[in-house]
């Protein structure tokens, strides 16, 4: 049973850091499958810690610290990098050929009922795929960050992001995947 | 809602913070009560262990309990006289005066007086001798070893005495190395050299 003392410096540090803590998993992570996984591992370990160490008063960065070991030890003792795509590279292109150029992003085509399918399809795509839209539209961060941030140019940040936008409005206006 | 926020709200959903805390939550539980119910489980083994060297011990402890009930006892034989003047075995009981045989007469290819010693419930007797001396004698060869005035008999048997008035051997039993009994024989002898043996 954790105490309350425990539960109470929890809760501090986790709301403290969790979103740094997510940022790094997802920007560092092969499969967007393992970034649960790896985010609450972090998380048990800093409940341990706590547990045993009443006096412990580290911050975020010693989180950021665990976060780190955690990713790299996920990935050297767990290898998850197979990365399932929607598409095979050929029905990739095939799909992006067919996928009018006019289309509007702006257009309003997403509704609350496709958000769990928007996150599935995203999940399956290319691990940076769903790096660039989480950074994009979740942390808000612009592309030119979002370059630096996951070590690509620009230019491929805006032509994942486009891309992959006119594939999801494509599929959602002419039913689901499986008819693609 | 605009394309931008509805791509925000898929994400929060996913990775919504208090629903992946009450997760860390409840997986940290589930992972203490495994450790536990492994620890248990683990721990079985080894309590059963400990269990049963405490039920042998405390078994053990009932034994020497019983064993230290137990009285030790020794039983003493002398070769003494018979009325019709033959020589028999005679256990000695206490404060019974018995005749010895006739050591010149009866005994006389002997080295000593023998007393035959049979212990009971004792690792073994001292035997020490006052005015006196203890003798071994091997049958088969004939050989007489003098043993001293002490000596410890571990198994039943017969050991000689070289005696005099008022020789006195002197036995303790001895267990657990603790002593259990002591008891004095006398060889007393009166005017016409007669030998008698008393138990004490």
């Amino acid at each position: 049973m954790i105490d309350q003392e425990t539960l109470n410096k929890f809760d501090k540090l986790y709301n403290g850091s969790y979103s740094n803590v997510l940022k790094y998993v997802i920007c560092n992570c092969s499969n967007a499958e393992d970034i649960k996984d790896i985010v609450q591992s972090v998380y048990l370990e800093l409940l341990k810690i706590l547990q045993k160490d009443k006096s412990f008063n580290k911050g975020n960065a010693y989180i950021l610290g665990i976060t780190k070991n955690k990713v790299s030890e996920y990935y050297r003792f767990n290898y998850k990098a197979k990365i399932v795509s929607l598409f095979s590279k050929k029905d990739d292109f095939l799909l992006l050929d067919s996928i009018p150029d006019n289309v509007d992003l702006e257009e309003e085509f997403i509704k609350k009922e496709d958000l769990k399918f928007i996150w599935n399809y995203l999940k399956r795509k290319k691990v940076i795929i769903f790096k660039i839209f989480y950074l994009y539209y979740y942390t808000d961060m612009n592309i030119k960050d979002i370059g630096i941030e996951l070590n690509i140019s620009e230019s491929n940040v805006k032509h994942y992001l486009y891309r992959t936008l006119k594939e999801l409005k494509f599929i959602m206006k002419n039913g689901d995947e499986k008819n693609v | 809602m605009s394309n931008k926020k509805m791509m925000k709200k898929v994400f929060e959903e996913e990775f919504s913070s208090e629903k992946m805390k009450q997760q860390i939550l409840l997986q940290y539980e589930r992972k203490e009560k495994n450790k536990m119910s492994k620890i248990i489980k683990y721990a079985i083994v080894p309590v059963c262990l400990v269990l049963a060297l405490f039920i042998r011990a405390s078994l053990n402890e009932g034994n020497n309990i019983l064993e230290d009930n137990v009285i030790g006892a020794m039983k003493v034989y002398a070769y003494t006289m018979s009325e019709d003047e033959k020589v028999e075995k005679t256990e000695l009981k206490d404060n019974i005066k018995l005749g010895l045989a006739s050591y010149n007469l009866a005994m006389s290819s002997v080295p000593g007086y023998p007393i035959v010693f049979e212990l009971e419930n004792v690792d073994y007797l001292k035997i020490e001798v006052n005015n006196g001396n203890i003798l071994d004698w091997n049958g088969d060869t004939g050989k007489v070893t003098s043993l001293g005035t002490t000596y410890q008999l571990s198994n039943n048997g017969t050991l000689y005495f070289n005696v005099n008035i008022n020789t006195n051997i002197k036995i303790t039993g001895i267990r657990n190395k603790n002593e259990v009994f002591e008891k004095n024989i006398t060889i007393l002898s009166d005017d016409d050299f007669n030998y008698y043996v008393i138990l004490k």
